[in-house]
């Protein structure tokens, strides 16, 4: 198990290595001068090349890199030609909200998701089972903006049951800073108005972000569990006589797994993706709207660290997934 | 079992949203979609950080609410001398700043000092001051390296103009930071009638009264307690807000959605003309577009009213010359071009193109509908000419590579563009888009524009004390500019603001566009 994990890890530093590599060659190569970009268009020159120094944009490109890659060792990823400010501080604010949007989201569709499948699995052909399928193909088919919108005028303007964006009541003083996740600094510090009003603010854009993967996942694990609820261990269990209860969750689910959990490891990763467009639709201060800045105004150290973080995440999940496979399924880890 | 998760659940759902609800009488909350990338005056040069800077920080001198006339700010008085190098401001008594340390000469001077140290963003516009220093406690003084007419104007601009607290910037200063940047680009400490709170990045900003403002509030009608900017991005959802009121201002509703929101009776909309201007530059120096009877031809072959009808739907008025209608010194006599297409057949003739038989690069920037929209134009019109067109869409980092440099066989025939004036005058368009000084990649005459007379006329105007002078050079240039067509002016977007109508006092400013005077509005709720 050790030299499994210890190779993995091991790609997995190569691949973020070379990720930066590609990202940083073409943050440099690409048309536009970041320099006068961040200046302005009004700027003299002498400001256009006093930005350039500072930013050590007038380096040969490999020695940018080299002083970017002790930088980083250092976990300092420069400042931000659009803010002024170093890019870590600006990703602490934006990072953050997107991590814990993401990881409700997450929550959703793994607790919702996988026991839905099931449902409809062991309920084949039943109206759970056809409901259960409707669903899916709706949150499968509706674009995530779509989604985003449609509750939106439902539940705030209509119904009137949640606000329609923003991580937390402007009227309440956000909960002390410990983690920065709302949901949990709330918890530990007991403030309880705080907790209500950010679980009251996540809901819908964790709802939206989620409802695309929670109906990916309840497929498959709706076709995961049939194929296995075919084989000849399950009729002999069923023969024996023990519970549905067992069948389904000590001698279906291990087998059942490997697909569920490849398909949740894509979905983590490509909730990267949607919440982009969620964060716009609910006004979450996230990540999204911050690298769409980064890119729209070349701010070559944003669009650095903002790729590296989202590399880092994907192949963080792509690690745990080719982990969890070893534990699951012993003989992956041998192979 | 089951069913009690189910209810909990949903009974969770439901005290969540009910007891989210708090009451926000005496709050003024404004949705806009442009979020600043720093809050330090002295660096920030964008119109995002506008509304807060209007009332966090107050200059000198500022734009009267409504026009574009300079009025005392904090500053009661001042005199020039009479070679316009020594200018001198008397401030008012007793202004103090949020942080409760005095606003007095010497916090002025540390302001453009620090503004000149930093030398980013707005610091341009402050390159003829020699030195700024303190008189006495309520007199500052500004030595200039050559007289300045518009220094009065660009005093009342907001970009790097607002005083800062130096004992606010001493106290986060540090040997790597000597200015507190980091510090003061997330932080406000001026001495407006609002205060900073805080800004949550991606969310919003939050305002509240400052009770000690050295104006007072006794003699206002003034009850809005705290103002929250909220950065909605989608203008959809800034339309939702406001019907439901839980906005108070939408800065940023769309063109449709404007329509819709006539019919809402509680619902104040208020459009004026900007003076965000919005050009097609020429490539004037090579190309079949150096000749300026091509310019001339492509000018009056363009469909204008089409352009503002069908493209802008009403929602722009057309340019009248290369600078903003109503401003002081704007040439009011010059035409406003209309759609002829015989005159531009004749004047292509004239030029060796009585086929057209050529074509024009036509590049613009991402995310401007309304230019792509008037490339379309521009092509169907030119069409009937024999010119092709070719549209070129690019990010603006791009769009900038390809247009500011030194080589005019590399830049496209004609490129859209738009302009904002940093401070009302006429010079303020005119020098760095058309003074030959001003060629790529030191500036902003992108298109290669050289006129002698009209470089003289700008150098005098730029330097000129005689307001009525000054005007006639600014004029005469305008003129000049027209005659010789370097581009063509096309048009001038309105600004759209819409209010709940309990929002009472407010006034539309041309040149704070995103800025609302605070200080002289109130909810009747």
């Amino acid at each position: 198990m050790a030299s499994f994990f210890i190779r993995r890890f091991g790609y997995t530093v190569i691949t973020l290595f070379g990720l930066t590599l590609i990202t940083f060659i073409l943050t440099r190569v690409v048309p536009g001068d970041p320099a006068r970009v961040a200046a302005g268009p009004q700027a003299r020159q002498e400001q256009v090349e006093q930005i350039r120094k500072l930013y050590k944009l007038d380096e040969p490109i490999w020695v940018q890199y080299v002083t970017y890659m002790k930088n980083l060792l250092r976990g300092d990823f420069g400042k931000s030609l659009w803010s002024k400010r170093p890019v870590i501080s600006d990703l602490a604010a934006y990072f953050i909200p997107t991590v814990e949007l993401s990881l409700f989201a997450s929550f959703l569709f793994l607790v919702f998701g996988i026991p839905i499948g099931i449902m409809s699995a062991v309920y084949r052909d039943t109206f759970i089972d056809h409901v259960v399928r409707l669903f899916a193909l709706v949150g499968i088919s509706f674009p995530v903006f779509m989604t985003g919108l449609v509750l939106q005028l439902v539940f705030y303007k209509i119904l009137g049951w949640f606000p329609s964006g923003g991580r937390l009541d402007p009227f309440l003083i956000p909960p002390q800073r410990i983690t920065g996740f709302y949901l949990l600094d709330s918890l530990i510090t007991k403030n309880w108005p705080a907790l209500l009003s950010s679980l009251h603010h996540i809901f819908l854009p964790g709802f939206t972000l989620a409802l695309g993967s929670l109906a990916v996942i309840s497929r498959m694990t709706r076709a995961s569990f049939l194929e296995v609820f075919g084989q000849d261990y399950i009729f002999t269990a069923r023969a024996k006589g023990l519970a549905e209860r067992v069948v389904i969750f000590k001698h279906a689910l291990k087998n059942a797994a490997i697909p569920i959990l490849t398909v949740t490891g894509l979905q983590l990763g490509s909730l990267l993706g949607g919440v982009l467009l969620v964060e716009i639709i609910f006004s979450w201060p996230g990540l999204g709207s911050y690298a769409y800045t980064a890119v729209t105004v070349l701010d070559v150290n944003a669009i650095m660290a903002i790729t590296l973080i989202s590399g880092l995440v994907y192949t963080v999940i792509n690690l745990f997934v080719d982990l969890m496979y070893g534990v699951i399924d012993p003989r992956i880890r041998y192979a | 079992m089951k069913k009690v998760t189910l209810l909990a659940t949903l009974f969770v759902v439901f005290a969540v949203s009910v007891l989210g609800q708090v009451p926000r009488e005496k709050t003024l909350i404004i949705a806009t979609g442009l979020q600043p990338s720093t809050l330090d005056i002295g660096v920030g040069y964008e119109a995002a950080a506008i509304n807060v800077n209007l009332v966090v920080y107050e200059r000198l001198v500022r734009y009267s609410p409504g026009s574009v006339a300079v009025e005392p700010e904090l500053a009661q008085s001042w005199k020039v001398s009479e070679d316009g190098k020594i200018w001198e401001f008397k401030l008012f008594p007793g202004i103090v700043f949020h942080d409760g340390s005095p606003c007095d000469a010497e916090a002025v001077a540390f302001s453009f000092q620090r503004v000149l140290a930093i030398n980013l963003g707005p610091a341009w516009m402050f390159e003829p001051v020699e030195k700024v220093e303190a008189v006495d406690d309520l007199t500052v003084r500004f030595t200039l390296k050559r007289p300045y007419p518009e220094f009065l104007q660009v005093l009342a601009n907001i970009f790097g103009t607002g005083i800062v607290s130096p004992t606010a910037v001493r106290a986060h200063a540090t040997p790597e930071d000597p200015w507190a940047q980091e510090w003061l680009s997330t932080h406000m400490v001026g001495t407006g009638p609002y205060k900073f709170i805080e800004w949550i990045k991606g969310e919003h900003i939050i305002l509240e009264k400052f009770e000690n403002y050295w104006k007072g509030w006794a003699n206002t009608k003034n009850n809005i307690e705290r103002v929250i900017i909220r950065y909605i991005t989608e203008p959809a959802v800034q339309k939702m807000l406001l019907e439901k009121g839980d906005v108070d201002i939408a800065r940023h509703i769309s063109v449709d959605d404007w329509e819709l929101l006539k019919g809402y009776p509680e619902i104040t909309l208020v459009e004026e003309p900007s003076m965000h201007a919005t050009y097609l530059r020429f490539n004037c120096a090579a190309g079949p577009t150096a000749d300026v009877r091509v310019r001339k031809a492509i000018r009056a072959a363009f469909d204008y009213a089409g352009m503002i009808q069908y493209v802008l739907r009403g929602h722009a008025i057309q340019m009248q010359g290369a600078a903003a209608i109503g401003l002081p010194c704007h040439n009011k006599a010059l035409p406003i071009p209309a759609q002829d297409l015989e005159l531009a057949r004749k004047l292509l003739a004239e030029a060796g193109y009585p086929h057209g038989g050529f074509m024009l690069d036509y590049v613009y920037e991402s995310g401007h509908e309304d230019r792509r929209r008037v490339g379309e134009i521009l092509h169907a019109c030119l069409a009937q000419l024999g010119i092709e067109l070719r549209i070129i869409e690019l990010p603006w980092p791009d769009l900038w590579e390809r247009v500011c440099v030194p080589d005019p066989d590399r830049v496209p025939a004609i490129v859209a563009n738009g302009w904002w004036p940093d401070y009302a005058d006429v010079i303020n368009y005119l020098y760095p888009m058309y003074h030959s000084s001003q060629w790529p990649p030191v500036a902003f005459n992108i298109g290669f524009y050289k006129n002698e007379k009209v470089d003289a006329l700008l150098d005098a105007a730029a330097t000129e004390l005689d307001p009525a002078k000054r005007c006639q050079y600014l004029q005469e240039a305008q003129a000049l500019i027209y005659e010789d067509c370097p581009d063509i002016d096309l048009y001038h977007l309105t600004t759209r603001v819409a209010l709940r109508s309990w929002v009472k006092g407010y006034v539309y400013s041309p040149i704070y566009t995103e800025g609302f005077y605070l200080y002289d509005m109130w909810l009747e709720k």
